[in-house]
């Protein structure tokens, strides 16, 4: 008998192995896939976002629970995407750190979480002009793009990005959200962002909001 | 507003003041300038980080616009020990003033490796080590020998992070601590070989540990992992006859400001975002001086006269704390020079306070 909890806190703890093993028992079980991947892997996973945010937990404890969930996601992978109309991605999101900016640790975790919560993501990497954000974007359709910048000089190039997509009208439907420690709430307002993420979990929160109101 | 900044302090005022012994009537004005040394020669980082008198002249700059009671020799201090042993850095050029920097997928070290007998650099001549040797004689000739004048080093971890990359380090810090040690003990070995050539040059020490920070590294990771090689290094350092070293850690370190007093280093960091009251009884309890920092976008944007009333704030808590330090967030490139001069006005005013 599945016992997500116990799942959820295999995942907590980064025991990739355990969670590779019960993610393929709950198969032969004949449990959904999407059950496993909410109740199993989604549901651990925002419990390590919540104990990040609090700081209950630290980058490589996150890290390795995100292998562990990453183990997971490996084994149900390929049945949602033989499934694809019944268990589509909850929305397509582009991940990058701005032009001249190499800090990639919180983007990554932004990346991990929203995979963690169901979302495609396509992680561009690090001092993305704006020509790769709006190409990544129309390449594979994204409903968010994500920007991210760790230092002040390299904060208004997120506006840069900004104004750009926001001069063309095929792409006027994506939502632009930014995150980065001196990014704020004041900030993404005066830059005419549609969002900010203070942190992770958030900013999944923030992603989940914008495609529900699709 | 006057903006000719007064006499900075003397060699023999500084261990004064980082001892904990008599406070400076004008407190010590520490300012963290790295990068931003470029914008005083129209310059660029990429363009300053690899030419030793370009550098030097902007360093001379610095002392002349803000002066500061110390310069500290590096523009993109991170990088240096690990591009010598191989790793690449990424510059830009002509007029883009972004900073230098090792791109992921460009480190050396793979989580596993044996490295006993790793490669260690020979500072005359590998990488841009020479540049900043060649910058920190060229400065000390300008400036004499009773100036405080710094060599930047990276701490153990963080070059440990340039070398194997971030993500990797950290999963193994939980899935192969031993090796971590390893890899830990081969920055070690590197950053001594780069702090005897600065030694030579006539510099002494700053060290910047900012990806040991509690942001990312729990204090109990830190404790086990960073402490006792940081210890190593600041014991070495006095066997080199410095025994003044500031350890630079950004970020809200209040969780691990006690760990941090314990490396022996005598010269900590409240940033911005510390606490200060926490702080203070740490530094009072373990006899170490601290600078505390004002907000680098504050100092970005900030009208000079906001940034004085700050920086007045910070000075009025620490006017009777042993080892004051008052300082800045790393100073964006570009910031207006009466702004950082502000703040050396507040500390000239406090003296008659
Ligand atoms: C929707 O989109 C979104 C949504 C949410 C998003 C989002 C995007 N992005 C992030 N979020 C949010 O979610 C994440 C998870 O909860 C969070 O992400 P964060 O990134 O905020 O948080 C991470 C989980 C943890 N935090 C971090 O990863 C940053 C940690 C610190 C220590 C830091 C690191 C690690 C590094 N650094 Co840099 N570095 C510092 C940082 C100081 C500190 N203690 O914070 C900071 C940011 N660095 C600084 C500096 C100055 C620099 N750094 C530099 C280099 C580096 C390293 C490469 C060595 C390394 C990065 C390694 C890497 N792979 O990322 C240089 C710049 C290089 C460049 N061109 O980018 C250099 C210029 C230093 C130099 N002179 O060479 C300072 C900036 C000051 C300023 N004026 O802006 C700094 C605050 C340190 C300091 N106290 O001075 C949220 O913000």
């Amino acid at each position: 008998m599945t016992d997500y909890a116990h799942i959820n806190q295999l995942l907590y703890e980064g025991n990739a192995r355990e969670v590779e093993r019960l993610v393929r028992a709950a198969l032969e079980e004949g449990r959904p896939v999407d059950e496993i991947l909410n109740e199993g892997l989604i549901a651990g996973m925002s419990v390590v976002g919540e104990d990040f945010k609090y700081n209950v937990l630290y980058v490589p404890e996150v890290l390795v629970a995100a292998r562990a969930m990453k183990a997971g996601m490996a084994i149900l992978k390929p049945l949602l995407v033989a499934d694809a109309v019944n268990n589509p991605p909850r929305g397509t999101v582009i991940m990058g750190t701005v032009k001249g900016d190499l800090h990639d640790i919180g983007k990554n975790l932004v990346c991990m979480m929203a995979e963690g919560a169901g979302f495609k993501v396509v992680d561009i990497g690090v001092d993305q002009p704006v020509e790769a954000f709006l190409q990544a974007c129309r390449e594979h359709n994204a409903h968010i793009v994500g920007m991210s910048a760790l230092l002040t000089t390299t904060m208004p190039y997120m506006k840069v990005v900004i104004d750009a997509f926001q001069q063309q009208p095929d792409l006027s439907a994506v939502k632009l959200a930014i995150g980065g420690a001196p990014v704020n709430k004041m900030f993404s307002d005066e830059i005419g962002a549609d969002g900010y993420g203070p942190d992770a979990p958030s900013s999944v929160e923030m992603f989940l909001k914008f495609v529900s109101a699709r | 507003m006057p903006s000719s900044p007064s006499t900075p302090a003397t060699r023999a005022e500084v261990e004064s003041v980082l001892r904990c012994a008599e406070p400076r009537r004008v407190p010590l004005f520490l300012p963290a300038i790295y990068e931003h040394k470029a914008w005083f020669i129209g310059s660029t980082p990429s363009a300053i980080s690899r030419d030793g008198s370009l550098l030097a002249r902007a360093l001379l700059a610095e002392y002349e616009a803000i002066g500061p009671d110390a310069l500290a020799v590096g523009v993109d201090v991170y990088n240096l020990e690990a591009e010598a042993v191989g790793c690449k850095v990424s510059f830009y050029e002509g007029t883009d003033t972004s900073i230098p920097g090792i791109k992921p997928g460009n480190h050396i070290v793979h989580v596993g490796d044996d490295l006993s007998q790793a490669r260690l650099p020979n500072p005359q001549k590998d990488g841009r080590m020479p540049v900043n040797l060649t910058a920190a004689r060229q400065v000390r000739r300008a400036l004499g020998d009773d100036f405080w004048l710094r060599g930047a080093i990276s701490g153990p971890f963080s070059l440990a992070i340039s070398l194997v990359g971030a993500e990797a380090l950290f999963l193994a810090c939980l899935d192969q601590p031993d090796w971590v040690r390893s890899v830990l003990d081969y920055s070690g070995r590197i950053i001594r070989e780069f702090a005897k050539a600065y030694i030579d040059a006539g510099a002494e020490l700053i060290v910047f540990d900012s990806q040991a920070s509690p942001e990312l590294l729990s204090p109990s990771m830190y404790e086990e992992f960073v402490l006792p090689v940081t210890q190593e290094l600041v014991q070495w350092s006095a066997t080199q006859g410095i025994r003044d070293l500031p350890l630079i850690i950004g970020g809200n370190t209040t969780p691990i400001a006690d760990l941090l007093a314990q490396t022996g280093a005598n010269n900590l960091l409240c940033d911005f975002t510390g606490d200060f009251d926490v702080w203070e009884q740490t530094c009072r309890q373990h006899g170490r001086s601290f600078r505390r920092n004002i907000s680098p976008r504050l100092i970005e944007t900030g009208t000079p006269d906001a940034i004085y009333e700050v920086a007045c704030r910070e000075l009025r808590r620490g006017r009777n704390v042993p080892g004051f330090i008052m300082g800045t967030a790393v100073v964006p490139f570009g910031t207006p020079t009466e702004n950082v001069v502000a703040i050396k006005r507040a500390c000239i005013d406090s003296a008659s306070w």
